[in-house]
This record gives structure tokens, C-alpha cells and sequence, in this order.
């Protein structure tokens, strides 16, 4: 099971966003690292499907990432979570779960089990417009593991979640990490810096660092900040 | 397959969930039901109402020739000489009117409305023979014809199809018709208006609501959910027109009754050339309005996609819309022919009068292949485009 990325590449009129990234991702949590601009959330999209690289390919077992079956594979919670306010919690997670091709029985056991997981069983049958930020993040985290995928993409994931929901996430997300390859980006080094098997650092659309916390001889927060220091983080 | 109808009723369920649907349905049923009762609300109205309605159906089922008139006239002639006072101001003031009230007193006003209609001259009315009145409604086709712009050779046409209905025309009581086509141009516009209302915001809600990152990412989230929710806001077009139509068409039976529905077209819509029945109008009305429902469901869903806005697709439709309040001058020749094709005019009642031929079809044929086209090719459009959606910067 392996996510490859060849020279892939994004460019807006004169400015590159992402450029000429390479890369070999095995299952195992992956770190994303960067300041703001720095192109983390343009190389998610693109790994996503759903912004297509100027050039360069994006596949997985033979797949490419605009094919429907990797999509069927894939696992996204975007920075920007959006749901239907009118919509229950159960309703939304059902909408997704067919979205995702999920059968409707096989939906319901699914939806209730991981609203159980993320602590919102009570809230489910509640309109979502009434949910605080920090429920609605746990319900798109979620909706991201719905289908199991294979690819777990998150940007931004443990926003609005309070400590003790961010270390219970965490723990969700190394078990996850298990089985499928999970690229989580974050300007919270701790998030990453105990269960990323592999941290990436952008800066300018390019890769700047790839390798394990191991790897690093010195504390990944302060290389984080040597390279970035002064910047805003994203 | 399961999945697919989850995803169906979860569109549909965004659809209505909108407060301003409900209130512009509301709202377009209470101007329905205003429009039915506001002959019933005035003192009296109820009782004028069964009053013509047992005048005009002892009369139904005759034809409408020279014995037919004679009675007519005397049924007048009876009402001025045993009542001349009501009559004695108008014929100071007005004396053209004076047939036309009398008329309304004997409760026979809606076949004066009828006479008029063809005759077109009030002073022509009083002693109108059989022969001046098919006369009347044959000139009434070509001269309006002449006005609409359209060729000797499109007027003969529809002179041709009027010579071939049966006279003399049989008469039949039909006001729930004729006062159905009357609001016929109004459920037009409040369709229209909900349709906008409803469907501009299917595709560029997820934008809005930021979920469009979401559905795309998701393996039926190109095709799979364009058709369906495609599919949804058709559904809900003609629901709607079915609605509008349905509940309208009911309060007219219920106030006026069902007679007429196997009478000619010309009973309620004199000067027209068409051979069909009453029955036959309303069913070709019903499945117009079901097209162009569609038409308007699908490019307020393309626009909906294309500007990712639902205000400015609003926006967009509604100067569409306004534009269609205008006529295109007949020296145009194509260009007034197929405007007189647009959305608002297939909803008119004028349609049963129009005698533009396109080729071998008529105005109605042409509509449906128009409609049925453009709404099949813009769909093919909006799934090929909707496809290729990416998520750029927010």
C-alpha cells in the first residue's frame, strides 16, 4: 500500500504553490509541518482529487487520484469543515456515508459506532447549527474514518477540540495510522511530534524536511521554529 | 442503489428545508385561493354565481346557431322592455353598454364576454346573426395573424385547421376554464419564482456551506450526486407545478364545476384556430407547464453551479424573466417567432392563439422540442462541467 507523489506541482499565474513535490507514503501517521502559504493545504487538495496538479501524478496502488476508486479510498476532513446546519448529526453522517457508496444498513451500525467514538451519541438526533465548535470538528472527524479509508487526509483536525478530546484524538488517529496512511497537517507540534512515524516541513511549495522524529537530533518544536520563525503559523 | 436514494432524499430534504420555500408557497396557494374566492366575497357574489351557472347550463349542449342567437337576443330584448329603468342612465351615458348589463342581469354576462370576444365591436352585438359570428372569428384569426407578423401562408394554415372544426360550435358552460385561463399567467410567474427561489441555491449552497470539499472528495461525489441532485430539483419543479396547477384547477371546479371539459377550445378561448377540446387544452397546458418547470429547474441548477452563487443566479433569472416582459418587434421575423416561445408566453393562454408555424410545427410542438432539448442538452452540460470542479483557494 503505497500513496505516490511524482513531481507533483501547482501553479497559480506566476506563483507556485507547490512545487515539484516527490514522495513515497506508507501507512503510518505523516506529519505535515508548514507556516501559512507554505502550500499544505493546496498538496492536500490535490491528494484529495479535488484540485488538479499543473503537472505531475498523484496515484495509489494504480489508481490516480481522480479515479472514483480512490476516492473510495480516501478520507478527508478539510481546515474548513462544512455541514448542513439544518441537518441532524445521525442525518449528516448517513448523507456521507452515501455519499461514500456505503450501503444504508451497513450505514446505520457504522454511523451510531462512531458517534459513540467521538462522544456525540446524544447529540445525534440534534440539528448540527446547535452543535459548539468543538462537536462539530469531533463529527468530522467522524465522517472522515467513515468508510475506513485507506488514505486519511486532515488538515487542521484537532481545532476546537479541548485537551482532553485532543489527546483522545490522538489516540484514535495512531490507531488509525495502524492500517492506513494518515497525513495529518498541524500548526501544533505536539499533535504530531508522539505518533508521527514520518514528519514533512514545507516552506515555499517545497519539502523542506521528510524524515522521522527519530531522525530529528533536536527537539521537532525548535526545528520547527528555526525554520519558521517569525512567520505566522498555520 | 440504497445509497443513492439516502443521497436523493437528503437533496430533496435541503430543498424544502429553505423557510423561503415555504412562505413562497404559502404564499403563491393563499393568492390562488384568493383569486377563486374574490367573485364569492362580495354580497351576492355566491348567489350571481349559481344564478348564471343554472342560466348558462339550461343552455349548454346547444348549438350555437341562428336559433341559438335568436333566443339570446330575446332573452335581452325581454329584460329592457320589462325593466327599462335599470337601463335609463346607461342609455344617456353609454348606450353600448346597455346589451352588456342586461346581459349580466338575465345572468348571461359571460356569453356577452364571449360574442365580445370575437364580435370585438359592443355596438355589433345587438342582433349578431350565426353567420357575422363565424365570420367574425375566422377574420379574428386572420387579423391577428396580420398583427403577430406571420405569413399568408402560416395564416391559411390555421384558416384551414378553423375550417375544419365542425359548426355550428356547440355551446357549453365552461367558467371554471375560462376563469382558470385567467390565472393561468399568474401560477406562470409564481412557478417561476419558487422554482428560483427553491433551486438556485442546489449547487452553490455547498460552496456556502463549505461543503462542496467534502462531496467531491467522495466516491459518488462528481456524477452520482449531480444527477441526483439534478434529479431532486426536477422533482421538485414538478411537484410544484403539480401543486399550483392541482389546487388552482380544483377551487375552480369546486366554484364554477367540471362542465365543459369535453366542449371546444372556442367556448373559452373564441378567437382560437385550434381543433381540440377544453379537456385536451388543459392536459396540453399541464404537460407545458411540466416541461418548462424542467427547463427552469435545470438552468437555474446550471447557474446555480456556474456562478456558485444563489443570489446571483437569482439575480441572473429574474433579469431573464423581466426581459420576457417585452415583445421583440414582428419585423425581426425568427427572432419574434421564437420569442414568442419564452418561458412566460408558453404559460399564457395566448398560446392556444398563436399561429407562428415553425416549419411543420406549430407553436406548442416547437415548445416541447425546444424545452425538452434545451433542458437535455444543459443537463449533459451542467454534469460534464460539474464533473471537472475543483476546489481552489476560499
Amino acid at each position: 500500500m503505497e500513496l505516490i507523489l511524482d513531481r507533483v506541482t501547482k501553479q497559480y499565474s506566476s506563483k507556485i504553490a507547490v512545487d515539484r513535490i516527490s514522495a513515497s507514503l506508507q501507512p503510518g501517521v505523516i506529519g505535515l509541518l508548514g507556516a501559512n502559504g507554505a502550500g499544505k493545504t493546496t498538496l492536500m487538495r490535490m491528494i484529495c482529487g479535488i484540485l488538479k496538479p499543473s503537472s505531475g501524478s498523484i496515484s495509489f496502488e494504480g489508481m490516480d487520484a481522480s479515479d472514483e476508486m480512490y476516492r473510495d479510498a480516501l478520507g478527508y476532513l478539510p481546515q474548513d469543515f462544512g455541514y448542513y446546519p439544518n441537518f441532524t448529526g445521525m442525518d449528516f453522517l448517513m448523507y456521507m456515508a452515501a455519499l461514500k457508496g456505503i450501503d444504508k444498513k451497513s450505514a446505520k451500525n457504522k454511523c451510531r459506532e462512531l458517534l459513540k467514538t467521538v462522544n456525540l451519541e446524544d447529540a445525534a438526533n440534534k440539528k448540527i447549527k446547535t452543535y459548539s465548535g468543538g462537536m462539530k470538528q469531533r463529527l468530522g472527524i467522524a465522517q472522515a474514518v467513515l468508510n475506513d479509508p485507506k488514505i486519511l487526509i486532515l488538515d487542521e483536525p484537532t481545532a476546537g477540540l479541548d485537551p482532553k478530546e485532543r489527546v483522545r484524538f490522538r489516540n484514535l488517529i495512531a490507531e488509525l495510522g495502524k492500517d492506513a496512511i494518515v497525513i495529518l497537517s498541524t500548526h501544533i507540534v505536539s499533535d504530531i511530534e508522539h505518533i508521527a512515524d514520518r514528519v514533512l516541513m514545507m516552506k515555499d511549495g517545497n519539502i523542506i524536511f521528510d524524515g522521522s522524529s527519530a531522525d530529528i537530533h533536536e527537539d521537532l518544536e525548535e526545528l520547527y521554529l528555526k525554520e519558521f520563525g517569525g512567520m505566522d503559523n498555520e | 442503489m440504497s445509497n443513492l436514494s439516502v443521497l436523493y432524499k437528503a437533496e430533496l430534504k435541503k430543498i424544502y428545508s429553505k423557510k423561503a420555500v415555504w412562505i413562497a408557497t404559502v404564499l403563491g396557494l393563499f393568492i390562488i385561493l384568493l383569486v377563486g374566492f374574490t367573485n364569492l366575497s362580495a354580497d351576492g357574489a355566491k348567489a350571481y354565481v349559481k344564478y348564471q351557472e343554472d342560466t348558462l347550463t339550461s343552455i349548454s349542449g346547444q348549438k350555437m346557431d341562428a336559433a341559438f342567437l335568436e333566443e339570446y337576443h330575446s332573452r335581452i330584448e325581454k329584460e329592457l322592455e320589462e325593466h327599462p329603468e335599470r337601463y335609463e342612465n346607461i342609455y344617456a351615458n353609454d348606450p353600448d353598454a346597455v346589451y352588456m348589463n342586461a346581459s349580466a342581469n338575465v345572468g348571461m354576462d359571460a356569453l356577452y364576454d364571449h360574442f365580445y370576444n370575437v364580435i370585438r365591436n359592443r355596438s355589433e352585438i345587438p342582433g349578431m346573426t350565426d353567420e357575422e359570428f363565424y365570420a367574425a372569428m375566422r377574420s379574428d384569426i386572420e387579423h391577428d395573424g396580420l398583427v403577430m407578423g406571420c405569413t399568408q401562408e402560416e395564416i391559411d394554415t390555421w384558416l384551414a385547421i378553423y375550417d375544419g372544426i365542425e359548426k355550428p360550435i356547440t355551446y357549453s358552460y365552461a367558467l371554471a376554464y375560462v376563469n382558470l385561463l385567467d390565472v393561468l399567467f399568474l401560477i406562470g410567474w409564481g412557478l417561476v419564482l419558487i422554482i428560483t427561489i427553491a433551486l438556485s441555491g442546489v449547487f452553490a449552497d455547498e460552496k456556502t456551506y463549505r461543503t462542496d470539499a467534502l462531496v467531491l472528495a467522495s466516491r459518488n461525489g462528481r456524477i452520482p450526486i449531480c444527477m441526483i441532485k439534478i434529479a431532486a430539483g426536477i422533482t421538485f419543479a414538478l411537484l410544484q407545478t403539480i401543486l399550483f396547477l392541482g389546487v388552482c384547477f380544483g377551487v375552480m371546479c369546486a366554484f364554477y364545476g367540471v362542465t365543459g371539459w369535453d366542449a371546444m377550445i372556442q367556448n373559452v378561448i373564441p378567437p382560437s384556430p385550434w381543433n381540440i377540446t377544453i379537456g385536451k387544452m388543459v392536459l396540453i397546458y399541464m404537460g407545458l407547464a411540466l416541461l418548462v418547470g424542467i427547463f427552469f429547474a435545470v438552468t437555474n441548477m446550471i447557474l446555480s453551479h456556474l456562478t456558485k452563487s444563489a443570489v446571483a443566479t437569482t439575480a441572473i433569472h429574474a433579469a431573464i424573466v423581466f426581459a420576457g416582459l417585452f415583445n421583440v418587434p414582428t419585423k425581426l421575423g425568427l427572432v419574434a417567432k421564437l420569442w414568442q416561445l419564452r418561458p412566460t408566453m408558453a404559460l399564457y393562454y395566448g398560446t392556444f392563439c398563436n399561429t407562428y408555424m415553425y416549419g411543420k410545427l406549430n407553436n406548442i410542438q416547437m415548445s416541447v422540442v425546444i424545452y425538452a432539448g434545451l433542458a437535455i442538452i444543459l443537463t449533459a452540460v451542467l454534469v460534464l462541467s460539474y464533473k471537472k470542479s475543483q476546489i481552489e483557494s476560499r
